[in-house]
């Protein structure tokens, strides 16, 4: 069980803020830190894997205590266990996939280094370097480096942010089942809802200073009064006339949608727009 | 957008959605929603509301006879015909509120739309929306 009590100061564009967090996670459970740029997510994963010092306050796991600045205590990094997959991989580049899951291990053991590689699908990658996968594959390795440390937490940082929207959405399942079959205490740091909702069995957003809400992603991030009409926030990119109508094409994130539309006045190109679906009218198809 | 001011006359909550009923115009309409409130207020009869649907999804019938499942047909008058290629755009006027109904052109042809007559205009339930007044 990781249990965290802390305060601590985050770097801002807009100068030093405080960051209050108090978070205790059940053992073998998923929980997801999400939240906008810049709220604190990573530097969270980073004091409670021992990569930085918090101002005050007292990290957790199980009976050890890892962290107490009190009683300065500090136990090193290395010491924790903890597995870390960082949003950029950060593989050895001279080394090839089976070297760096070796590297990482505690004590080696050729039988667990197959086993890990089944696992994450990369035995018949298992000869090859870094740079010549692709940035699923390299992100599958990272997560089995990380395994291989045979952490007691494992901490995730963005992992499939790095990724394409079609590769995030196949890796995103199979990290998924890889979690599952290690049951691994596992926190992972996201600000894509897909993440969220698919990966954790709670999480804790955060914002500006604390944590605003912890608990299941259905119960913290749906809302619980919907109002049926979703706004999507767009750019309108083109109005083109469309016989008695307008054609007006819409940017939303990397998508764009035209639509028809009687009343074009109020739209400019280049300005944000709200996108009304209705909700029982909206269509969904798997992609 | 077509927009009428409404009164909310019956709210009823299923599992995931809700059955709106509302009078506009001494007409009555009903529209299902997945949706508890309007704005940040929970739907509740007796609300004044704004009944919005989109002129695309406005269908228009002349003669119409027999059962038909839409709830939301309405008699009204055309004011305005702007004929396009491929659509045509119908102006209404129904109790004084400005409706519009875009439909291709091949269907008010084949309708005989002109300015005066009495149409019926309908819209599914799930195709109106509710607003804030």
């Amino acid at each position: 069980m990781l249990n965290l009590a802390l305060t601590h100061t985050i770097p801002t564009p807009e100068g030093p803020r405080p960051l209050q967090v108090e978070l205790t996670q059940a053992p073998g459970e998923r929980l997801a830190l999400y939240g906008p740029s810049g709220v604190g997510k990573t530097t969270l994963l980073r004091l409670i894997a021992g990569l930085a010092r918090p101002d005050q306050g007292r990290i957790a796991f199980g009976d050890t205590v890892w962290c107490d600045t009190e009683r300065r205590v500090h136990v090193p990094a290395r010491e924790r266990r903890v597995g870390y997959v960082f949003q950029d991989y950060a593989l050895f580049p001279n080394m090839r996939v089976r070297d760096n899951l070796a590297f990482a291990q505690p004590h080696p053991d050729r039988n667990r280094l197959d086993e890990l590689l089944a696992l994450t699908r990369l035995a018949p990658l298992a000869d090859r370097y870094p740079q010549q996968l692709s940035g699923g594959q390299r992100q599958r390795v990272a997560l089995a480096r990380a395994l291989a440390q045979e952490p007691q937490l494992l901490l995730m940082d963005e992992p499939l942010s790095a990724l394409d929207p079609a590769l995030r959405v196949a890796l995103r399942e199979e990290i998924d089942d890889i979690l599952r079959k290690v049951a691994l205490t596992t926190v992972i740091v996201s600000h894509d809802l897909g993440d969220v909702f698919r990966l954790a069995q709670r999480v804790a957003v955060l914002e500006p200073g604390k944590v605003a809400a912890l608990g299941t992603p259905r119960d913290v991030l749906l809302p619980p009064t919907p109002s049926g009409r979703h706004a999507l926030s767009g750019i309108v990119l083109a109005i083109d006339p469309a016989d008695v109508l307008w054609r007006v094409t819409v940017a939303i994130g990397n998508d764009t949608l035209a639509t028809l539309s009687a009343d074009v006045e109020h739209l400019r190109v280049g300005a944000p727009v709200a996108v009304q679906l209705n909700g029982s009218s909206a269509v969904l198809q798997p992609v | 957008m077509n927009r009428i001011p409404a009164t909310l006359t019956r709210v009823e909550y299923g599992a995931g959605m809700t059955l709106v009923e509302a009078d506009a115009s001494a007409a009555p309409y009903g529209m299902t929603l997945v949706a508890t409130v309007v704005g940040e207020v929970p739907l509740t009869a007796g609300m004044l509301v704004v009944l919005a649907c989109k002129e695309t999804e406005v269908a228009l019938a002349k003669n119409l006879s027999g059962e038909i499942s839409l709830r939301n047909r309405h008699a009204a008058r055309v004011v305005g015909i702007d004929a396009g290629t491929v659509l045509t755009r119908v102006s209404l006027d129904w109790h004084g509120h400005p409706i519009a109904s875009v439909i291709t052109s091949g269907s008010a042809q084949r309708l005989g739309i002109r300015i005066g007559d009495s149409v019926e205009w309908l819209v599914k339930a799930n195709e109106m929306a509710v607003e804030t007044a």
